[in-house]
């Protein structure tokens, strides 16, 4: 079965929490509230196929000898439930297509060294945080690197969580380094900025934001990706004794659009105080620097898009981006997160699934994330099946505690 | 759990497709020079991939057509798994791109509107065509039928790939590119097949190519990148072809 290798490796960024061994994960580890949306799957067999159903006795993996729908009631006449588990584990959401029978190929050709999945979580003053990267059935199918990544760190004094989320575009053979560059350039220079900013500069927060270096990181991170391209066709050149090319090389920097050509990335950057404000709420900030991750405030159980909806209203749908580097003009949005929200930064890979959150998806997510769930509970929520949707996700959901 | 549908839910439920469409010239000689043996190998190469990949039949739909003095659907937009039995392209008479264009914009129309009714996010189509020579037309109707299909006020205005073999020549082709460079940054090309290369294995190449198309595209709509859906097939891949 394809689960094991689909869940991949957890290494721990900086995180102990994480240090959870695959083969350690509970599959029960669902919060006991989270079972009543697990109606029987076996109801109908009408409209999308529900490949649980049609599955052999012999699917069941062997180390779940109670598959989740043996511990419902008894079918009734009742609504399709919306998601389920299929047998391997994962999460489906409405229609899963054929994708349950991707078998992952490990990425061997290029960044054969790269995780398939990442997780990080844990507790920074009021906030408590899940992140995820996981590869896309796309390229686990083709044996390709994942190219999303994500980046969140604690400031030094412990009052601001920090952190990037980036989608290394395809046409780049090497954007999964472009994202990870991106992730750690901006998060530093804004990192750089924050200890530089007195508690008491900071006054209003709309106007704080607008002095942090927002502007800075981005070309700072454009200007890395520059260097990682122009040093990654240099190692080509001399590989393959090309004299030429190294020399033309050196004559004139590299442009934006020819570091395109070999890795470029997109990238939403964003802050949240540990700390909650005189009214109880966390300030945030947030902007999304290029190409189309974007950014959603979960709150009451309802998404809200904090940035623009990719194809909302659009006729013919289009998967164009503009990603890093190149010259951008960074308009960072700020809010406040008030107690019991959550902020999610989000890669196309979730956010085109998922639309302005009022679909399926949406209704899914919210649902499972009312509170932090488990750590590798939470990259099975991003990873779901979910029929033509097959690229890399990414997540960083922030929470308030309701309760403090 | 289903209650409470607002607009905005459909939206976001919406599921990506991809809509290819091959458009073969059967006219008498594409049948002297062999080049319908090659068209006839298209439909089973690529159910072929289709079948071999559970992620590209998610998201393709396939459609083909014929034209010679008129313009037929050989194989109605669809998921071509559902297909028991694949058609063939048989041929019949003379060479009318306006039949084929024609049609082209009906089935277009009548297609993407029925997919957004399904609730799918729909990607501009892209259309492989493929012929052996001068079209029969008069010229006025022609460019009429090609500006009804590619007008900019025809949202799923396609992708058009033409691809010459036989007497086929680029100057022939060349007006039947959309988008053509002045159009849009994203612009497609024509082919012709090399002198000597024959005109069944040259089409052969074709069914190859589309298949490499269909995988980039599908990868290209569920990934950042510039392409945005439709991915044309590489230069590379095309060693008989100019």
């Amino acid at each position: 079965m394809n689960a094991p290798r689909a869940v991949g490796r957890a290494p721990v960024p900086g995180n102990p929490e994480t240090g959870v061994e695959p083969g350690d994960e509970a599959p029960q580890a669902e919060a006991p509230a989270d079972r009543e949306t697990l109606a029987p799957a076996d109801t109908d067999s009408g409209e999308p196929p529900a490949p649980e159903i049609d599955a052999g006795p012999g699917d069941t993996p062997e180390d779940d000898p109670e598959p989740t729908v043996a511990e419902q009631p008894e079918p009734r006449t009742q609504p399709r439930p919306e998601w389920w588990r299929h047998d391997n584990e994962r999460w489906i959401v409405g229609d899963a297509g054929r994708q349950p029978e991707v078998v992952p190929l490990p990425s061997t050709a290029i960044a054969a060294t790269r995780p398939d999945t990442v997780v990080d979580g844990g507790r920074v003053g009021g906030l408590d945080f899940r992140a995820t990267s996981t590869r896309g059935l796309g390229h686990q199918q083709a044996g390709t690197p994942r190219q999303d990544a994500y980046l969140v760190r604690p400031s030094r004094d412990g009052r601001w969580l920090v952190g990037c989320v980036a989608d290394g575009v395809s046409e780049g053979r090497r954007s999964h380094e472009a994202a990870d560059l991106v992730c750690h350039t901006v998060s530093r220079v804004l990192l750089d900025g924050l200890a530089a900013t007195r508690p008491e500069d900071l006054g209003d927060w709309q106007s704080a934001v607008e002095r942090l270096p927002w502007q800075e990181a981005v070309d700072a991170a454009s200007a890395a990706v520059v260097r990682a391209a122009h040093a990654a066709m240099q190692a080509v050149y001399r590989r393959r004794g090309d004299v030429e090319s190294l020399a033309s090389l050196e004559d004139a920097p590299l442009p934006e659009a020819a570091a395109r050509t070999v890795m470029s990335s997109t990238a939403v950057a964003f802050l949240v105080s540990t700390a909650a404000d005189s009214t109880g709420g966390h300030p945030f900030a947030l902007t999304v620097a290029a190409g189309d991750s974007s950014a959603l405030r979960l709150a009451a159980g309802a998404w809200h898009p904090l940035s623009e909806v990719k194809n909302a209203g659009a006729d013919i749908a289009s998967s164009a981006v503009r990603p890093l580097p190149r010259a951008v003009r960074t308009q960072p949005t700020s809010g406040v997160l008030r107690p019991g929200e959550a902020l999610a930064v989000i890669t196309d890979g979730l956010g085109d699934p998922m639309g302005a959150g009022q679909g399926v998806v949406g209704r899914f997510l919210a649902d499972r994330w009312r509170t932090p769930p488990d750590l590798l509970a939470f990259a099975q929520h991003v990873a779901f099946y979910r029929r033509t949707f097959t690229d890399d996700r990414t997540a960083v959901v922030v929470w308030v505690d309701a309760d403090r | 759990m289903n209650s409470g549908f607002q607009p905005s839910a459909v939206a976001d439920d919406k599921l990506l497709v991809l809509a290819f469409y091959v458009v073969v010239d059967v006219s008498i000689s594409m049948e002297h020079n062999g080049g319908l043996i090659g068209a006839n190998t298209i439909l089973p190469t690529v159910a072929d991939a289709i079948e071999a990949s559970p992620t590209l039949g998610d998201v393709v739909r396939f459609g083909a057509m014929d034209f010679s003095d008129d313009a037929r659907v050989v194989l109605r937009l669809g998921d071509i798994r559902d297909v028991r039995t694949l058609p063939q392209f048989t041929v019949r008479g003379g060479t009318s791109y306006e039949a084929a264009f024609t049609l082209l914009r009906q089935e277009i129309d009548r297609d993407v509107a029925q997919l957004r009714s399904d609730n799918y996010r729909v990607y501009r189509p892209a259309v492989f065509f493929i012929t052996d020579g001068e079209p029969t037309d008069a010229p006025d109707a022609l460019n009429s039928a090609f500006e009804h299909l590619t007008s900019p006020s025809f949202a799923a205005r396609p992708n058009l790939i033409p691809f010459g073999v036989g007497g086929a020549t680029k100057a022939l082709l060349d007006p039947w590119v959309y988008p053509k460079e002045a159009d849009s940054k994203k612009s497609m090309r024509s082919y012709v097949a090399k002198d000597g290369v024959r005109p069944e294995d040259a089409v052969r190449q074709i069914a190859e190519v589309l298949v490499s198309s269909v995988i980039a595209s599908a990868g290209s709509v569920n990934s950042a990148g510039s392409t945005g859906g439709f991915v044309p097939p590489a230069d590379d891949d095309l060693e008989d072809w100019l």
